[in-house]
């Protein structure tokens, strides 16, 4: 069971937690707790909603640890390189600042968004998974991509004008 | 990136790039290890332990009520387990509907006949990787499966010839591996071995699908003797990617539906006397189509012959009935009963379509290509005429003989005319 499961957990751990070692242990203790507990899952059918449950909760648990243990936020990357024309440059540019983006969303909307649209869950699966409210998991998606769709505004605002200044 | 949906697009393409391909391979050794270190939790504590759950929520392990109720339950169900409710009290701990068996000890229990003793009608059976040399009788409905997440050929059921016998059509008394008695089953992902021949699968009454199963089967002539799937006694069984050098059988009143076969030799026998079997998308060694069949063939490869018998109704349709690897014998030989054949391509034969004594079968818009002599009339010159009406819309072309004896092929397309003649 284990073995079917965890590419995707350690999937959805990475993404949650953008950190290969924290999602190693993440995933590790959902599968323990699986383990333990899967007899007294009531519908089998749920097995891997269940999973998914207890890995975001492992996330979860593992964030909280490191927000403890290092209060410095990793800054910003530098820009990439910019290869070809301007118009592949910008696009290569928003995609890489909407990478960064995501992962500087808070853990609750990143896990939402990685519920929704990498496990392709319908929000009112997703709100089960992540043991919230639908209204909640609505408003932290919502709250998200406001806050990418800003970045990426402000990205395209300031984006030629770095164009212009290499290219000078 | 103009829209929601660009944005939510966009989102999705990152996350799925960003996304590890695989885990490291010293995580799930290192899970094992870990989980092996734990007590597995009783139920009465899981079922404590697990935050409160939502009124339409199946993740968790109860409401406040199904709690209460729940460790009311077990405390009786330990009461029981103390009185020595042995097996019964196990398959009451076991997962709702799943029995995981492992021989590690990590799962249910070790032996899959273990599981099947406690198994309710709708229970999965999960077998995990490792080789399960029993016996395993099955009169309940219920699906063995090998473990989805492991390889099918790394779950391996063994059986020996000193396993309980079953009778096959020829009067042989074989061994099998799994027998399947008037039950509703599914038997899926696993693989088969077995002694010198024995049969993998033995369906005797029931309904049973058996699905992406692989056998390595040894011994008997031509297909008879190693079977991965023998139906018999009114069953229906329906197979489909199973991969095996050996045969699927059916006997009197029997059903069969196979798709996506893969046989590299022996026969598959659609028979006898009122079976039906429907077989698609497959590749066949041979196929034997006996007495009172009602079959049909779409599709497929058959990379020998195909045998019809007296008293069989038989459709071939857009197969490839190729003699590459026949070593110059017959494509299709019809003995009698009522065969059509439509769309097939009959190629590189000795002889393609050889018609026996007094039968007549119905074929039109195939195509016989290469052969030594494409149709053979057994019957002789004076039944060519009869023959030759429900021969029509079929191309020929690059046969040394296209019918034997000759005949006027008028209502088909002759690409040439014969080439040489036939020995």
């Amino acid at each position: 069971l284990a073995r079917a499961s965890i590419t995707r957990l350690y999937a959805v751990a990475t993404l949650i937690l953008g950190d290969r070692d924290r999602a190693e242990d993440a995933v590790q203790d959902a599968l323990v707790l699986a383990w333990q507990g899967m007899y007294a899952l009531r519908d089998p059918d749920a097995w891997e909603a269940w999973l998914h449950r207890l890995t975001v909760r492992a996330c979860y648990k593992h964030a909280k640890k490191e927000r403890r243990r290092v209060s410095v936020e990793v800054g910003q990357l530098p820009d990439p390189e910019i290869p070809g024309g301007a118009d592949l440059a910008i696009s290569v540019v928003e995609r890489d600042h909407l990478e960064r983006a995501i992962g500087t969303l808070p853990i609750d909307q990143r896990a939402v968004m990685v519920v929704h649209y990498y496990l392709d869950q319908p929000l009112s699966k997703a709100a089960e998974i992540l043991d919230i409210p639908v209204g909640t998991a609505k408003s932290r998606l919502h709250h998200g991509l406001t806050t990418l769709r800003r970045s990426m505004r402000d990205e395209r605002e300031a984006a030629p004008r770095r164009v212009r200044e290499r290219t000078a | 990136m103009n829209t929601d949906h660009d944005l939510e697009r966009e989102i999705l393409s990152i996350l799925t790039e960003t996304a590890p391909v695989r885990p490291p391979e010293h995580l799930l050794p290192s899970v094992i290890s870990s989980a092996r270190r734990k007590r597995r939790w009783p139920r009465w504590y899981a079922l404590v332990k697990e935050p409160t759950m939502h009124s339409d929520s199946h993740l968790t392990v109860g409401s406040p009520t199904a709690r209460i109720a729940a460790v009311m339950a077990t405390t009786l169900l330990l009461a029981l387990l103390v009185a020595g409710a042995g097996i019964a009290g196990s398959r009451l701990l076991a997962a709702d509907g799943i029995i995981v068996v492992d021989q590690s000890g990590a799962g249910t229990v070790e032996t899959i006949a273990e599981a099947v003793a406690m198994a309710k009608d709708g229970d999965t059976i999960r077998v995990m990787p490792g080789t399960y040399p029993e016996p395993i009788a099955i009169d309940k409905d219920v699906t063995i499966e090998g473990d989805p997440g492991s390889e099918r050929d790394a779950i391996v059921v063994s059986f020996t010839p000193e396993h309980p016998t079953a009778t096959t059509l020829w009067s042989e008394d074989l061994p099998s591996a799994f027998r399947l008695l008037d039950a509703t089953a599914i038997v899926r992902h696993l693989h088969v071995t077995g002694p010198d021949h024995g049969i993998a699968i033995n369906v005797s009454g029931g309904d049973v699908l058996v699905e992406d199963v692989s056998g390595d089967l040894e011994g008997g002539y031509m297909g008879k003797g190693r079977y991965i799937v023998f139906v018999q006694d009114a069953a229906a069984a329906t197979v489909e990617d199973v991969t095996c050098d050996c045969s699927i059988a059916t006997t009197e009143g029997s059903t069969l539906d196979v798709e996506r076969f893969t046989q590299s030799s022996g026969d598959v026998i659609l028979n006898i006397n009122g079976s039906v079997g429907d077989v698609r998308d497959s590749v066949i060694s041979s196929l034997l189509i006996q007495e009172g069949a009602d079959a049909s063939v779409t599709g497929s490869t058959i990379k020998n012959e195909v045998l019809v018998d007296p008293g069989a109704v038989v459709e071939l349709r857009d197969n490839l009935i190729d003699g590459v690897d026949n070593d110059g014998a017959y494509g299709i030989r019809v003995d009698g009963g009522a065969t059509t054949l439509r769309g097939n391509i009959i190629r590189g034969q000795f002889i393609g379509l050889d018609i026996g004594s007094g039968t007549s079968p119905i074929a039109e818009g195939n195509t016989f290509e290469d052969n030594t002599t494409a149709i053979n009339v057994i019957d002789g010159a004076a039944a060519v005429p009869e023959v030759l009406a429900n021969i029509t819309g079929n191309t020929f072309c690059g046969n040394a003989t296209n019918i034997s004896p000759a005949g006027d092929l008028a209502g088909n397309e002759i690409c040439d005319a014969d080439l040489g003649t036939a020995p």
